[in-house]
Formats: structure tokens, C-alpha cells, sequence
């Protein structure tokens, strides 16, 4: 019992991990219908910028986390008008080769600059546990919950409530409407591709902690992430956090009772029976022609 | 039997029915028209029978048969195909080539033998050439027959969207719009090849805005509004009809 | 004239190649462009012709050479069988990988594409039983032309040049067979438009598939001739970096365009190698070739020379100019789905 009590919450922290990463592409889908590949290599430099900040530069945690998201905001910025813009109202096939070729850029513009042996960066929340009956949890795991929960909860708000969040869902809902009435398409784009990028940051900050960063650690998590994004229904966010938390506890479980090997065929094993029952994912509507 | 039966189509976009429980039945051999104000379900109804969008409610049956989950492709096989609002040609086929490919779909050959180039491959590929020069000459396209169809003026592109339509001799085309944005002598002439080709036997079910055309043209009119039938009739009791009147012009 | 001379010139260049390049290094070297130019090829089939971007390629060609590491040096087969034999089971793979990939339209299905080809590799690396996992298969048996013990072996990388000579032109005949024609002439119009395709009779899902199966098929055979060549099988064949190298291909030689790809699966192959340039640098440009490439010119090189080509005729032939203008007025809209 204690077992399966750990692997369910290693899923759960897992699934709030790819959850963070796929949020961003799932946004970023819903508000531009378009998949950004390179979103795990933002994953991966958040990660570095982590390093940087923290191990290197010794900021505190807490603040080395702020200004790793602030940072990666504002790459996000940077990508969407040098990778993204061009390509907006292209074919899927362009945007794909497109953001694939930004993400070979950035995988070995990092190894270029970092090599390739992984860094690490413990905190005194990953080196703790916490101890529930004989279940060890690292606080820094709990610390993943607390912030995806948080941040979601911040996410819809603003998506609710602020104007710049009802603009992203009016253009989600019809972009030519949209721009008749005068939305400014490029600046929301830009602000999603920030949220996006934000988020990976978030995951990244939390999470390398806990693992290590190599320049192609975004790969694997962007996978999952991605299976996630389609599980959930394209674009729909909501749909993709839960799908993201299924993906996760599977893998754990399927780490400890089937084959840990196999632990990263999973998630695709799940996409691929659910695909065949739904092609539309679990929480999408059926898109006509 | 009528050839083509619609039975109680309903198809809402946002919950909002484009078409609402429609019940329309067309003979083997008419001309059917179908007006309606802008916005007013027509080429959605044309989208739910040849299965581009799916329908919410309803049953189209083709020929007797059920056809409403029936793929596309099929239907074209079994003799039920159209044109569309916003023309479509393959450009970067020539004109020739687009008859030809589709006639091909409809001749009995497999694809090993075209892998292969067999000999009765050449066979139906001179057949289809036979049929494909005659559709460009009865449309008169032959001067561009080996230009590709993306270099086409918009006419020329509509009238190639009709021959790759009747080419391969359906039993019923829906053409949505066949005289939007052409020029008055062009639609006389659109207007001669439906008919020729309706007494060659090909029943046809039209959507138009041009009222003298689609009224000289066909022998019964079904009016829309808000997804629903208003009127239905021969076009001389239509034109007089208070209900279409109003449906028009506001009157 | 000049075109005549062109392709024997073309031949003798060829077939003479290993006189004049005597040097292992080179001699590997342009193996392994011959080898890039089938593997990109069998990817065009599908990838180019017919718009479906799998990134599953690679799962195709290492399963090809994996089918040929395992067998080989068990049944001492004759390569020949061992190309059709990979082919073959390689195109079973596809089939199945095609059924749940193929319900999922654009973007969906590229992604299922990649999640598969992550879980074969997956499998290569972890069932250590069968493929020694990342110890790879080595001392897979040079090609041997007949069968076990048979003295016909081919070891030269003389023969081995000769005998991707062969592989390609193999290749280059199926993948003219399959994109002109007919078949051709269908794929073509399901590229420009799928739904009117579907209203013409044809059906699109069966025909997608079956330059997926093709291509895959290609894939296998090549690869599994790869593996003799190496003489060694690691899980990498199956990885993300040679779906990196076809794309790069692929699109910079001008999708749907044979002899671009051609061309500039030899150039990009040898050039950075003769330029010893640090893989990681060489990716990264590539990256940004390959980005400049899909957004500047989405008909690739070719499409470049062939525009520049139209431009030079229309402003020396009155004759053609109404045409060519009509046709800038529509290269905008429709003249390839890759620039929709
Ligand atoms: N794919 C779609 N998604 C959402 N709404 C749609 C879709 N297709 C049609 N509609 C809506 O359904 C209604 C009917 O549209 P339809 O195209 O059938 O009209 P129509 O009678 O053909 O008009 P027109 O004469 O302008 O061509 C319109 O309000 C339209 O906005
Ligand atoms: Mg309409």
C-alpha cells in the first residue's frame, strides 16, 4: 500500500510537472492553433538560467526563481517575434519545420555553451522529506503542487477576468472576427508566447532541482507534454491540465508495477488507445473537415 | 423513390441552427433551385449531404440508400458530387489533368496495374482522355487544356469546376453558386450546359442568387430562411409568393 | 544539345567517382551522401507529395537495419534477401503505426508520429535481449551476394559505392513510379486540395496511406543495407536527429522535387564534412537554414531557380508574359499547400 501511496503521489507531482510545460503549449495553441516544438528547449534554458542565478551567481532560491520566470517572459517575447510572427498565417507543416529548426538551434546553442554533462542545483527543499506513515516526499516536490496549483488558479483568472485574457479567448474564437474589430492579434500573440514561456520557466525552476538540466532534457518533457496537449483536446487548456495529471500518474505507475524501462512509452501507449476511441482527444470537440 | 431525400436536417453552429429540421425530396431527371438570403443555411445543407460538416439530427438518403455517415469519396463513386461556393480547382494540375483525375477514380483499375503501367491501363487512359477532350470542348476549354489550373482566370476556373464535375457522368450535381462573379454571356452559356446536360439525364439541385437564371432554369425552387423551408414550388408561383417577398426584400 | 550530353556525362562521372576519389574518407563520405539521398527520397514520397509530415521516418529505417543486425548474422542471408525481408517487415510496421496515426489530421498526426517513433527507440534501447540495447549490435557480416559461406562477399567500400549506386537508382525508379502517372497525378491533387479531392472519388485516407507504407518500405531496405555497410546497429537510427536531417533536406531541396533533394542531400552531406565543421555548429546552421529556407522560399532551392528561371523567360517573351502575370496573381493563393 505504502508503495502504490508513492507512486501515486510520484505521478502526481509528475503530472503537475508536464502539466506546467504543456499549459504553455496548450495556450499558446488555443490563442495561435499552432504547436510550438522549441517549447521544451525554452523548458531547458529556464533550467540553465536557474543554474546560472542560483548555483552560480548564489541569488536565493526564491528569488533566482522570479527572475528566471521574469527572464523567460521576455524571451518568450523575443521568440515569438523572431521564430513565431513569420509563420503565424502559414501551413501546420511550415510552423512545424519551423519551430523544430528553432528548437535544433537552441538544443545545441546549449550544448555549445554548456556541454553536455548535466548541472545540478539542490535546495534545501529538494534535500528534505517530509515523511507521511513510511512515505518520503521532498518538500520541493510539495512546493511543484502548491505552485501548479497557484498558478493555474492565476491563469484562469486571467483569462476570466482581465482584458488582455478575454482578448486571447475572442481571437481563439474567431480570429478573422477578431481582427475586424480591431484586437491587436500581434501584441496578444506576443503576451501568450510570454505566458507560455512563463510557465515553462515555472516547471523548469521547480522542477531542476529536483533532476538536473542538460541541453536535451526539454525533449522528453515536451513529448509528454505534447501527448498531454492532444490527450487533452487541442487548445483546451482545462482538458490538457487533466490529461497532463493522468499521463503523470500512469507513468508512475506503470514505472513500478509494469516496466521501468519502458516508463516514457506510456504516455504514448495511453494517447494512442484513447486516440483510436476519441480521435478528438478526451475533453475536444470534434473539429469538422 | 426520389433520387435525393432529406429528412428532418438540423445542424446548429454554436447553438445556433443554420439548418433546422428540413425536409426536401428531389426527383431523377429535375432541376431544383434553391434561394435564400445570405446566412441563410444553403450551403450548409450542401455540406451535410456530401458529409463535409456533420449533421446534429436527420437522415439523407441517396438513391434509397442512408448516406449520412457515408465518407465523401463514396459518394462521388456512387454518383453524388458538386462544386463549391468558393471555387475549387487542383492548380497544380493542368486543366486536362484535373478531368483526368478525376474520371480515373471511376474506372475499374487497381493500383498494382498503375504501379506498373499495364497495358489496360493505357487502355483507360486513353478513354479518359477521349472523355476529358470532349467535357473541355463542350465547355470550351480547350485553348487552355494544357495550362495549369492555378493560372486560370476565376471564369475559366469555374467552368473547369463544372466539368470535372460532370465528367465522369453523376447521377446529380449541387452547384452552389454557379453564376457568382460572371459575366452575363458566360452565364447565358453556364446556362445552356446545364441544360444540355440535364436532358443528357444529370439531375441537378442549384443554390444561386441570380433570380432570372435559376427561375428560367429550374422546374421547382425551394426557398429558405433561417435554415428553414418557406416556400416551395414551380418558379412562376414563387415569384409571386408574399412570404418570399418579404424573406427578400423586407417587404 | 546540352541536355543530351548531360546524363551520360552524368553516368561516367559517376560510375568513374571511385577512380578519382581514392581516399577512404571521401570514398565514405560519398557513400554516405548515397545513402541520404534514398533515405531522403523514400521520405518525399509521403512527406512531400502527399503533406503528411511524419516525424516517425527514422523509426523506418532503423527498424530496416535492426530487422538485418538481428537476422543476418543468424541466417547468413544474401543482402538482397535481407533488403526485401526489412522492407517488407518495416511496411507491416508502418501499417500498423499508420492506423491510429492517420485518424488525426496536420498537427496530431505529426505529434503521434513522434510519439511513436520515441517508443520504438524506447524499445531498441530497453529490450536488451534482443537488440543488446545501448551496446548496439555489432559484426553485422559484410554483404554477401548469394548465401552463407558463399565466397561473394562485398567488403571494398569500392563495392559498397557500387552498391548504393544500385540502391538509388532502385529507389528513384519506385519514387517515379509512384509520384508520375496515375498515382502521381492523384497525390498531386490531393496536395492542392483534399476536400475536393474526396468530391472527385478519390480516396484520400487510402492513398496516404499507401506512400506512407511505400516510403517506409524504401526506408527499411535502406537501412537495412546500411546496417551491412556499418557492420554495427545502435538505438540512435531511430532518433529525433535523422528526422532533423530529412527535414533539412527535404524541404531545402524543395519538397515534391527530386533532383533538388538529390542535390542537396549530396551537398549538405559533404560539404560540412570537408569543412570539419564541430556537429553541434553545423547543427545549428542547418537549424537556420532551415528556418530562413521554410519561410523565405517554401518551394525550396528549386522552387528559388525555377522562379528566377520564369522571371528571365518573362521578360524575354511577349508571348508568355499574360500567362506568367496571371500565374504571380495565383502563386500567392494556392501553389503549394507549403505556401497556402
Ligand atoms: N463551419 C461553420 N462554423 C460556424 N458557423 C457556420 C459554419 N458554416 C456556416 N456557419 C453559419 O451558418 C449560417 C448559414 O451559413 P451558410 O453558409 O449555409 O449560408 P448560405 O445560405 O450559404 O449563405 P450565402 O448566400 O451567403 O452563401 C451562417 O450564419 C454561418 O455563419
Ligand atoms: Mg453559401
Amino acid at each position: 500500500m505504502d508503495i502504490f501511496i508513492l507512486h501515486l503521489i510520484n505521478g502526481i507531482t509528475l503530472g503537475a510537472m508536464y502539466a506546467l510545460v504543456a499549459t504553455g503549449l496548450s495556450v499558446v495553441f488555443g490563442v495561435l492553433r499552432m504547436v510550438n516544438f522549441a517549447h521544451g528547449d525554452l523548458f531547458m534554458l529556464s533550467g540553465y538560467l536557474l543554474v546560472f542565478l542560483y548555483v552560480e551567481k548564489g541569488v536565493p532560491y526564491g528569488l533566482a526563481v522570479v527572475f528566471t520566470v521574469a527572464g523567460m517572459v521576455l524571451v518568450g517575447f523575443l521568440f515569438e517575434r523572431i521564430v513565431i510572427r513569420p509563420v503565424v498565417h502559414r501551413t501546420w507543416r511550415i510552423q512545424l519545420i519551423a519551430t523544430l529548426a528553432a528548437s535544433i538551434v537552441l538544443t545545441n546553442l546549449a550544448i555549445l555553451i554548456w556541454g553536455t554533462t548535466p548541472r545540478q542545483a539542490p535546495t534545501i527543499l529538494s534535500q528534505n522529506v517530509f515523511r507521511v506513515a513510511s512515505v518520503n516526499i521532498s518538500y520541493q516536490r510539495i512546493l511543484l503542487l502548491v505552485v501548479a496549483v497557484v498558478s493555474f488558479l492565476l491563469l484562469t483568472w486571467f483569462v476570466q477576468k482581465t482584458r488582455t485574457g478575454k482578448a486571447m479567448r475572442a481571437i481563439s474564437q474567431n480570429r478573422e472576427a477578431s481582427v475586424v474589430y480591431g484586437l491587436d492579434i500581434h501584441g496578444i500573440s506576443s503576451i501568450t508566447f510570454g505566458i507560455g514561456s512563463g510557465f515553462a520557466a515555472l516547471a523548469a525552476s521547480i522542477i531542476t532541482p529536483l533532476y538536473s538540466v542538460e541541453p536535451t532534457v526539454g525533449a522528453m518533457v515536451m513529448m509528454k507534454a505534447l501527448a498531454a496537449v492532444i490527450l487533452g483536446g487541442l487548445g483546451h487548456v482545462r482538458g490538457t491540465i487533466y490529461a497532463a495529471v493522468l499521463l503523470g500518474i500512469t507513468e508512475a505507475l506503470f514505472a513500478g508495477y509494469v516496466s521501468y524501462p519502458f516508463r516514457d512509452a506510456a504516455a504514448f501507449i495511453v494517447l494512442i488507445f484513447v486516440l483510436l476511441l476519441r480521435p478528438q482527444g478526451i475533453f475536444g470537440r470534434k473539429v469538422s473537415i | 423513390m426520389a433520387l435525393l431525400e432529406i429528412q428532418n436536417l438540423t445542424k446548429s453552429f454554436y447553438g445556433i441552427p443554420a439548418v433546422d429540421h428540413l425536409n426536401l425530396s428531389i426527383e431523377r431527371g429535375e432541376v431544383t433551385g434553391l434561394i435564400g438570403p445570405n446566412g441563410s443555411g444553403k450551403t450548409t445543407i450542401f455540406n451535410c449531404i456530401t458529409r463535409h460538416l456533420e449533421s446534429d439530427e436527420g437522415v439523407i438518403l441517396f438513391k434509397g440508400k442512408d448516406i449520412t455517415h457515408t465518407a465523401p469519396y463514396r459518394l462521388a463513386l456512387s454518383g453524388l458530387t458538386r462544386t463549391f461556393q468558393t471555387i475549387r480547382v487542383f492548380s497544380e494540375l493542368t486543366v486536362l489533368e484535373n478531368l483526368l483525375v478525376a474520371l480515373q477514380q471511376h474506372q475499374e483499375d487497381s493500383v498494382i496495374s498503375r504501379l506498373l503501367r499495364s497495358p489496360s491501363i493505357r487502355k483507360f487512359e486513353r478513354v479518359a482522355r477521349e472523355k476529358a477532350d470532349e467535357a473541355l470542348e463542350f465547355v470550351e476549354l480547350t485553348y487552355v487544356r494544357d495550362l495549369k489550373a492555378g493560372h486560370l482566370s476565376y471564369g475559366q476556373r469555374k467552368l473547369l469546376a463544372l466539368a470535372s464535375c460532370f465528367v465522369f457522368e453523376p447521377d446529380i450535381i449541387l452547384l452552389d453558386e454557379p453564376t457568382a462573379a460572371v459575366n452575363p454571356t458566360m452565364i447565358n452559356k453556364i446556362k445552356e450546359h446545364i441544360r444540355i446536360l440535364n436532358q443528357k439525364g444529370i439531375t441537378f439541385f442549384i443554390i444561386e442568387h441570380n433570380m432570372e437564371f435559376i427561375m428560367d432554369l429550374a422546374r421547382r425552387i425551394i426557398v429558405l430562411e433561417q435554415g428553414q423551408k418557406i416556400a416551395e414550388g414551380e418558379p412562376r408561383d414563387i415569384q409571386t409568393n408574399e412570404m418570399v417577398l418579404e424573406a427578400y426584400f423586407g417587404r | 544539345m546540352g541536355k543530351k550530353l548531360l546524363l551520360p556525362l552524368l553516368v561516367i562521372i559517376l560510375l568513374g567517382m571511385p577512380l578519382i576519389v581514392r581516399l577512404p574518407y571521401f570514398l565514405h563520405i560519398l557513400i554516405l551522401s548515397a545513402m541520404y539521398v534514398a533515405y531522403a527520397l523514400s521520405y518525399d514520397i509521403s512527406a512531400g507529395h502527399l503533406g503528411s509530415v511524419s516525424l516517425a521516418h527514422p523509426a523506418f529505417f532503423g527498424t530496416g537495419a535492426y530487422v538485418t543486425g538481428i537476422l543476418a548474422p543468424m541466417f547468413g542471408t544474401p543482402f538482397w534477401a535481407n533488403f526485401l525481408l526489412a522492407a517488407a517487415l518495416v511496411m507491416i510496421l508502418a501499417f500498423i503505426m499508420a492506423q491510429p496515426a492517420f485518424r488525426l489530421a496536420d498537427i496530431s498526426f505529426a505529434i503521434v508520429t513522434l510519439g511513436l517513433a520515441v517508443s520504438l527507440q524506447l524499445v531498441a534501447q530497453n529490450w536488451v535481449e534482443l537488440t543488446r540495447g545501448p551496446m548496439c549490435i555489432n559484426n553485422i557480416p559484410a554483404v554477401s551476394l548469394f548465401s552463407k559461406g558463399s565466397s561473394v562477399l562485398l567488403s571494398s567500400l569500392q563495392g559498397y559505392y557500387y552498391l548504393f549506386l544500385l540502391v538509388n537508382i532502385v529507389v528513384i525508379v519506385i519514387y517515379r513510379l509512384v509520384t508520375t502517372g496515375r498515382i502521381g497525378r492523384t497525390f498531386t491533387a490531393i496536395r492542392n486540395d483534399e476536400i475536393l479531392s474526396a468530391t472527385q472519388g478519390i480516396n484520400v485516407l487510402r492513398y496516404k496511406q499507401l506512400a506512407f507504407l511505400i516510403g517506409a518500405a524504401l526506408a527499411g531496405g535502406v537501412g537495412s543495407i546500411w546496417a551491412h555497410y556499418m557492420t554495427v546497429v545502435c538505438p540512435d537510427y531511430l532518433g529525433l536527429s535523422y528526422t532533423l536531417n530529412l527535414l533539412i533536406i527535404v524541404f531545402i531541396g524543395g519538397v515534391t522535387n527530386y533532383r533538388g533533394i538529390i542535390v542537396t542531400a549530396v551537398v549538405l552531406t559533404i560539404v560540412p564534412e570537408v569543412l570539419r565543421v564541430a556537429p553541434s555548429i553545423r547543427l545549428i546552421l542547418y537549424g537556420i537554414l532551415l528556418f530562413l529556407a521554410i519561410v523565405l522560399m517554401p518551394e525550396g532551392l528549386a522552387g528559388l531557380v525555377d522562379s528566377v528561371r520564369r522571371r528571365l523567360r518573362k521578360s524575354t517573351s511577349e508571348l508568355q508574359s499574360a500567362a506568367a502575370e496571371n500565374q504571380s496573381a495565383s502563386d500567392s493563393n494556392d501553389a503549394t499547400p507549403f505556401s497556402e
